[in-house]
């Protein structure tokens, strides 16, 4: 290939700007040293330039993702998956040192079956549904409502769940919070016409907000909700007046 | 106002009509928001869209069945605690998706004795161009990087998408073209500097 190298420009030194760059898409591309990829890392963190020029090259590159060949995995890749994070591995837990290989084997199996219902004995079964375990962050207590706020864009903002058992919205929020100048405010619109604020939004990926029960209960299927940028301190005229950050009806869970 | 129901302008005025109604969208970024939330169900349905593709880009890169499976396992594990950094301004759903695929098939990689691939010559790295299948996908973004790769010597083309699709390091990819390890070194990164320039354009 070396006749092609006057293709490529001569082998001067990098500037700084192209030096960013490239370690940008080494870093993306994970060609770096493990010490280097540590740098980069941090630098990821905590230079805003940095960062944004990682975005830009895994973005390039995810492009190539199209590339990939879709593979069926396997139906013992799903339960593993699904003992692990959602049960099974209490029971491994609990087999004491001590008790008898038989017994743990017994345990472990007594706790597969539970969490697996049949699947177990039918390996055709239907994918199954996840072992319904007590969850992590939500009760799973119908009647409940999901909400997802679309950007501009058309890609999900704000996710939220509305959950009348609680008395709460759930919410996940996958944009950037705004300005330390300016706030996100919730509202919803139902028949009456009028948006209402349903409060100003944390700052955090996944919060929880409290509603009153008579809001609560005008929360149903078809409700509009939508995310405005405000001022800080929230809209001063008690309707939204801000950018949309997100806007989308409910409907069931 | 198509596709909703309400008449009311009030509420955003012409946002509304971006409004979606069709009953559960389950966009990949509508499930990470939920998966973040904690909802099994939203996981499930992710695993299903999802799972193929992240399967593809561990196998490419570990070319063994049960240790891509394992790299998914790990990748879904993470997916389901991390899910709440997910920045849908940032990318697709599936490209934050297959990027937290592609780290932890490398970090396997890795974390493995030197890989036993024969040494083949460079010509072998041609691209074969897509399957049928992939060329259905192909986007203008894709299309984008691919013509900018075009524009590089083919087997340096070839060196950057190895590195990216099947996780190749500096020490493999001059083991396989035969060229001394900084000469490859100074190779990629020319490229990658004639490539951030293209992209540019």
């Amino acid at each position: 290939m070396s006749e092609r190298d006057d293709m490529l420009p001569p082998d001067e030194p990098l500037g700084p700007d192209e030096e960013g760059e490239v370690l940008a898409a080494e870093y993306v591309l994970r060609l770096l040293d493990p010490a280097a990829e540590a740098e980069a890392r941090a630098r990821e963190a905590d230079d805003p330039a940095f960062a944004k020029r990682v975005a830009r090259w895994r973005a390039e590159f995810s492009a190539l993702d199209a590339e990939v060949v879709p593979v069926q995995p396997s139906d013992l890749l799903r339960r593993k998956v699904e003992r692990r994070l959602f049960g099974g591995s209490e029971a491994l837990a609990g087999a004491r040192p001590g008790v008898g290989l038989w017994q743990a084997v017994a345990a472990v199996f007594a706790a597969a079956t539970v969490a697996l219902g049949l699947l177990v004995f039918r390996a055709d079964a239907p994918p199954p549904v996840f072992p319904d375990r007590p969850p992590v962050a939500l009760p799973q207590t119908p009647p409940r409502l999901v909400t997802t706020l679309d950007a501009a864009d058309g890609r999900a903002a704000f996710i939220v769940v509305v959950d009348q058992a609680e008395g709460t919205l759930q919410i996940a929020r996958t944009v950037d919070p705004p300005p330390t100048d300016a706030e996100h405010q919730l509202w919803f619109l139902d028949d009456s016409g009028v948006p209402e604020s349903l409060g100003l939004l944390p700052d955090a990926p996944v919060f929880t907000i409290g509603v009153d029960p008579d809001t609560l209960e005008r929360l149903r299927e078809g409700v509009l909700m939508e995310v405005t940028r405000e001022p800080a301190g929230g809209s001063p005229t008690g309707g939204p007046t801000g950018t949309v950050i997100g806007i989308g009806s409910a409907q069931p869970l | 106002m198509p596709g909703t129901t309400k008449g009311d302008p009030s509420l955003a005025g012409d946002q509304r009509d971006r409004v979606r109604v069709s009953p559960r969208g389950e966009s990949l970024e509508e499930l990470i928001g939920r998966v973040a939330l904690g909802d099994r169900d939203a996981f499930r349905q992710l695993y299903e869209q999802a799972t193929p593709k992240l399967l593809g880009v561990a196998l490419r890169i570990l070319r063994d069945r049960a240790l891509a499976e394992d790299a998914v396992q790990e990748a879904l594990v993470k997916i389901w605690h991390a899910a709440a950094g997910y920045r849908s301004d940032r990318g697709s759903g599936m490209a934050w998706l297959m990027t937290i695929q592609r780290n932890k098939a490398i970090d396997m990689l890795r974390a493995r004795p030197a890989r036993h691939a024969p040494l083949e010559p460079a010509e072998s790295l041609a691209d074969p161009g897509p399957g049928p299948a992939a060329a259905a996908e192909a986007a203008d973004e894709r299309e984008r990087i691919a013509r900018c790769l075009a524009e590089l010597p083919a087997d340096r083309a070839a060196a950057v998408r190895a590195a990216y699709l099947e996780g190749w390091s500096y020490a493999e990819l001059a083991h396989r073209h035969a060229v001394p390890l900084n000469t490859m070194r100074t190779w990629l990164r020319r490229s990658l500097i004639r490539l951030r320039e293209c992209l540019m354009r």
